[in-house]
């Protein structure tokens, strides 16, 4: 009877609903895009978790469960584990590393898994069965590694002096609790809780377990002390990515070093032949005539740490366990840090690390780079530095090198919590 | 399909404006003056769903100005996966999600149907045919008053782009341009149709240019705050 289309009967709306129009439509695309991609990776998850989902335990329940990513983070298990043992606590100890030597730990009360690593080790997390679970891993349920309904607690280890402002956002949001070392950790976690209005956490103050071990391996080492009239050793231990110094200024803080005849060794973060190997291998090419330049991959910093008498880094977690272990400088490079997608963004403040790098030695301008020599050779000998390191690592760190018997009281309070909560 | 959706919503409503519409003829005795009626009540009618759907948008708007920067931040530094995860995460946080956004399609979706049931009763209303009303010989035909352009389309469009100047004087230059790009629509589809059409959203035209400046003048337009 009558002859219309639709279109042309839309174009006779009024301006509000023509704007309208065009923003369902927008809202639609939008939408329609943003749902596709989540679907997708869902299939993703779904098929390659599937495909390489072989852990035996998977249908057990667990009173307590320990993740770890890899070996880089045995140094924080390995004194838990250990702990456990000897209160005899059972655990399950999963990994995403083959090589992880926590894996050898297996005991009477310690069972290991290798779990595999990416879809594989997510699809396992994400159906595990346990009162409790702690990790390393920041970003629980924000990135791959969601919170499983069959776990009643979640707890993060942070496993490094830093008040973790430079870690992606979100990165603690989601945990039921929080193991910290200080009181700068506990103030940007609940600053950060308190903008994004999530659940407030137990954030729990035990120390830094990676301290307890790395002080025990200390004690066997010969530690370089003083430069015995010899040329000082610098060991270069940047960050990766955007802020790291490598990429940032490459050769040009390096050259003054070497053509004065100091020994450097370069020491690139373990995800810098990873994610950046362009920049690794630009380098390597750039300084190849240098003899008294050294590249320590190893994945023991320790050596190296122990064999120098100064750190130059940038806003690395690697500069506070230089400072705090060994009691030596670290020359940083100073320069406004990249915040953008970082815990970072979200602070009215400035994060902890960079209000205290003239507490563990020095902050350097570019201008200073070609009077490094000289500043090398004035702090490596500062008896003043090593009194303002021990003094910030008193207020920063608690208990250091004893954390681990109060992690693992931690860890039975909330066993015992969560046991009393089910009963 | 199309029969079975027209007969479901259309229909009815094509009943009901024509009931609508003799009515305000018999009461007249000019089908002109009936138009004006009829547009007046179908736009009173239609207002509480205007008022909806410009409060859904207004909250689409507010979440999506206020989460901007941080959608900005992580579109520059994220990719893949990662942003979308990270996009995932600031939605929830703030209560949004990106779905939300087609809730503005339910008073759009109640309004269509209106538009459908009134363009197709008022294009080609026998009764219109050489009926006069004012300066117009024939409500039934275009009106060719300058000279055999059309003077009512343009009459029209004034009033929609007065309307839309009130509407997004605090809103952005998208929105404006969206305004203005539905206004030369406007003035293209409906240039040749019958001038009792064209009347009829003249008349709707000025009610909502009435009803923004009402708006204006009270300096809200409805609004709900976004719960945090």
């Amino acid at each position: 009877m009558f002859k219309h289309s639709l279109p042309l009967v839309v174009g006779y709306l009024d301006p509000g609903t023509g704007s309208l129009l065009f923003s369902v439509i927008m809202g639609v695309v939008t939408t329609a895009y943003f749902l596709l991609k989540g679907l997708y990776y869902k299939v993703l998850g779904v098929v390659f978790g599937a495909l390489g989902w072989k852990s035996p335990v998977h249908e057990e329940e667990h009173p307590l469960v320990l993740y770890s990513e890899g070996r880089q983070y045995f140094s924080s298990f390995q004194p838990l584990l250990a702990e456990l043992e000897r209160r005899g606590r059972p655990c399950l100890f999963l990994t995403s590393d083959p090589e992880d030597p926590g894996l050898q730990l297996a005991s009477g009360t310690i069972r290991t898994a290798c779990i595999g690593a990416g879809h594989a080790a997510w699809r396992r997390l994400n159906t595990l069965k346990a009162d409790l679970c702690l990790m390393t891993t920041p970003g629980l349920d924000v990135l791959q590694i969601k919170r499983s309904k069959g776990v009643a607690h979640y707890a993060h280890l942070i496993h490094a002096p830093t008040d973790k402002a430079f870690n992606r956002a979100f990165s603690f949001d989601y945990f039921d609790s929080v193991l910290v070392c200080g009181d700068h950790q506990v103030r940007t976690l609940r600053v950060l809780e308190q903008r994004r209005g999530t659940k407030a956490k137990d954030l729990i103050d035990c120390g830094c377990v990676y301290y307890d071990f790395m002080k025990e391996r200390l004690a066997g080492l010969p530690v370089r002390q003083g430069q015995g009239g010899g040329p000082a050793s610098v060991l270069v231990a940047p960050t990766w990515g955007r802020n790291g110094l490598l990429r940032r200024y490459g050769a040009r803080i390096l050259r003054p070093l070497l053509d004065a005849g100091l020994t450097v060794t370069v020491r690139p973060h373990p995800q810098s032949p990873i994610s950046e190997p362009e920049v690794i291998a630009d380098l390597r090419g750039q300084l190849a005539a240098y003899p008294n330049l050294r590249w320590d991959l190893s994945s023991d910093p320790i050596q190296a740490m122990a064999a120098s008498d100064v750190m130059l880094s940038d806003i690395s977690g690697v500069i506070f366990d230089y400072a705090f272990l060994f009691e030596k400088p670290v020359l940083t490079v100073a320069f406004t840090p990249d915040k953008r997608g970082m815990e970072a963004s979200d602070l009215p403040y400035e994060p902890w690390e960079l209000t205290v790098l003239d507490s563990i030695g020095r902050q350097l301008n570019e201008e200073d780079f070609d009077r490094l020599p000289d500043i090398v050779a004035s702090m490596a000998a500062s008896d003043e530095s090593r009194a303002a390191i021990r003094d910030l690592r008193a207020r920063s760190v608690s208990h250091f090198g004893s954390a681990t018997p109060r992690v693992v009281d931690a860890i039975e309070t909330m066993l015992d919590r969560v046991k009393a909560e089910r009963a | 399909m199309v029969e079975l959706l027209h007969l479901i919503f259309i229909a009815p409503l094509e009943t009901a404006l024509l009931w609508v519409l003799r009515s305000a003829y018999a009461l007249t005795g000019s089908y002109g003056a009936a138009i004006i009626l009829l547009s007046l009540a179908f736009n009173i009618l239609l207002l509480p769903f205007y008022y909806y759907a410009e409060t859904v948008q207004n909250r689409e708007r507010a979440v999506q100005k206020r989460l901007a920067p941080k959608v900005e931040e992580f579109r520059a530094v994220f990719t893949g996966q990662e942003r979308y995860m990270m996009l995932r995460t600031l939605y929830r946080q703030n209560g949004y999600h990106p779905v939300y956004a087609l809730r503005s399609l339910l008073p759009l979706a109640m309004q269509v149907p209106f538009f459908i049931a009134t363009f197709g009763l008022l294009s080609s209303f026998a009764p219109l045919n050489g009926q006069p009303f004012l300066l117009f010989a024939d409500l039934g035909r275009p009106d060719g008053l300058l000279g055999g352009v059309n003077l009512m389309p343009f009459v029209m469009t004034a009033a929609n782009l007065a309307s839309g100047l009130v509407y997004t004087r605090s809103l952005t230059r998208r929105d404006r341009t969206q305004t203005w790009i539905v206004a030369g629509i406007f003035l293209v589809l409906l240039y040749g149709s019958p001038v009792g059409l064209v009347l009829y959203w003249t008349v709707s035209n000025l009610f909502s240019l009435a009803k923004n400046c009402v708006y204006a003048q009270l300096g809200r337009r409805p609004r709900m705050e976004f719960a945090q």
